[in-house]
């Protein structure tokens, strides 16, 4: 059926600022509420007057301009949030190869110690989930991706890196990611990835809210 | 090919525009000039598209040479210009013949000075922006900051040269009741969690006189005076923007400016007028800022007072220009 009626909630709409529609998806389903972000992404995009559409967790922040009334953007926001589309029907599969450990992963033997868990374990864990992109932030290209193997949450450290080199593959909470550039960071890194997340020459960011990451062990 | 030679690097001298718009759910800030006023100011007075590239010179301290005669304009901070020596005015065009070199000063006050040039600095466009990402190190001039011995190349004039001539500075009319008592008044909506606030920095929020911290850049600038005391819950991340105040866990807030990052964790008591943030970006560590509140209505007019203001100065430039 085309319809499932407020199946997950009744999204709210808060303004923000002079021209920002926040859109916040309630309720404790996180991925089946954020399918439903990202459909909105979707439909606000394609909106002329949006001008810029940012995903977040379980939320959306719009940005307009004069070509479109709040209550309008509101009002199709809301018809797009009752339709069901197919789910993840745009999505793509990425396989990042990584070498974990050693100087490419640094802190790969605290977070087995933490986790109380072998090295071994630790990247057998983090290499055999399919993630997926909840949404991108941070630094351009840098992909937020869950959820973790619940054995490897762990907080961000105490003291944050002054440098994370580029590449870096980290973890963190619930969530894993990749650095695209090197900056300063608190997450654990774990490994490293030659793979481009991100050359702004070339196209736009390697992922997008929605598409499914796997790692791959770097024979 | 016309070009321009950085003879004095200053301390941060970035190649901007308005901005990268359309790519924040990629992570990719916007990344204009701190000063958007003065910026699209400068290009007015040439006739410039306003998407055209010019130079932000923070904090002055730079020599330029034109590589043949060219027009341009200096806006915002007033770095006592010279033109081969001979003072020249601010929130002025000019016309450097081939060979002039450019001074700009250390300025007395503010931070942020531009120097456009009739055609836009040419440099290439980077998923749709000339700006410069200093964070990612890419767009602008190689990704970076400029430095002594950068050739910058400049692109073919659109309007004729015409004759020079000065505005009024923005402080003088659009901006005049900006400042009270030494205080850069900010007009904020308040907004976000400001209802999870305690009660007493709900009212502190509007009252306090903040002063601008030295942790303060193109990403954020950081204000002290008091802690702003959060009672709800940590949010899960969401979108930010320039103007957006957030608060983080030691309660002082931090306003964020054209760098800032596309997503944030810390609560939001409010965002800053578009048009009023200039007049933050260009205060210096130490001095004092207050927030007044106004409505979504308030912001319109603000921004319609702008545009016919820049506006005026668009008719002004084209009449100048010989049209």
């Amino acid at each position: 059926m085309a319809f499932h009626m407020n199946e997950f909630g009744v999204p709210k709409f808060r303004r923000l600022g002079t021209n920002v529609l926040v859109v916040h998806a309630d309720g404790s389903r996180r991925l089946e509420n954020q399918e439903r972000i990202w459909r909105l992404h979707a439909a606000a995009r394609a909106l002329d007057g949006v001008c810029e559409s940012v995903p977040g967790m379980n939320n959306l922040t719009l940005l307009y301009d004069e070509r479109i009334a709040p209550d309008t953007l509101e009002r199709r926001l809301r018809e797009a949030w009752d339709m069901a589309v197919p789910v993840g029907a745009r999505s793509r599969t990425h396989v990042i190869e990584v070498r974990y450990g050693g100087t490419d992963g640094p802190d790969l033997a605290g977070v087995a110690a933490a986790a109380q868990l072998s090295e071994r374990e630790v990247v057998r864990l983090h290499a055999s989930t399919e993630y997926v992109v909840y949404f991108l932030g941070f630094q351009p290209g840098f992909a937020y991706l869950g959820d973790l193997d619940r054995r490897l949450y762990l907080p961000r450290r105490d003291v944050p890196r002054a440098v994370v080199p580029a590449g870096s593959v980290a973890v963190a909470l619930h969530q894993t990611a990749i650095y695209p550039f090197a900056s300063p960071g608190g997450w654990h890194i774990i490994g490293r990835t030659d793979a481009t997340v991100f050359d702004p020459l070339r196209s736009e960011a390697l992922f997008a809210a929605g598409d499914r990451v796997r790692f791959r062990e770097h024979a | 090919m016309t070009e321009l030679i950085v003879e004095q690097a200053a301390a941060q001298m970035l190649v901007v525009d308005r901005g990268r718009f359309g790519h924040r759910h990629e992570g990719i800030p916007w990344c204009g000039p701190a000063d958007a006023l003065a910026f699209d100011i400068a290009n007015v007075l040439l006739c410039n598209p306003p998407d055209c590239a010019g130079l932000e010179v923070m904090l002055g301290g730079t020599r330029i040479r034109f590589g043949s005669t060219v027009t341009f304009a200096i806006t915002g901070a007033d770095c006592d210009a010279a033109l081969n020596g001979r003072r020249c005015a601010n929130w002025a065009k000019h016309v450097a013949p081939e060979g002039s070199v450019l001074q700009l000063r250390p300025p007395s006050r503010s931070v942020y000075a531009y120097v456009a040039v009739s055609g836009g600095i040419d440099v290439p466009l980077v998923l749709g922006s000339r700006t410069t990402d200093v964070a990612a190190s890419f767009g602008g001039f190689a990704g970076r900051t400029l430095r002594e011995g950068d050739r910058v190349a400049i692109g073919t004039a659109i309007c004729p040269a015409g004759a020079s001539f000065a505005i009024a500075p923005p402080q003088l009319n659009l901006h005049a009741g900006a400042q009270s008592d030494g205080v850069t008044v900010l007009r904020a909506i308040a907004g976000g969690e400001i209802e999870r606030f305690d009660e007493r920095s709900r009212t502190q929020l509007w009252e306090e006189r903040w002063s601008v911290g030295y942790q303060s850049n193109r990403m954020g600038y950081r204000l002290h005076g008091g802690a702003l005391q959060y009672v709800g819950e940590q949010l899960p991340s969401h979108g930010v923007f320039p103007g957006v105040i957030q608060v983080p866990p030691s309660g002082e807030p931090i306003v964020l400016l054209a760098d800032a990052h596309t997503t944030g964790g810390y609560p939001k008591v409010g965002v800053v007028i578009e048009n009023d943030l200039p007049l933050l970006a260009q205060r210096r560590p130490g001095e004092l800022v207050r927030f007044r509140p106004v409505t979504v209505d308030d912001a319109h007019r603000a921004a319609e007072a702008q545009r016919q203001y820049v506006q005026a100065i668009r008719a002004l430039a084209l009449e100048r220009s010989g049209r």
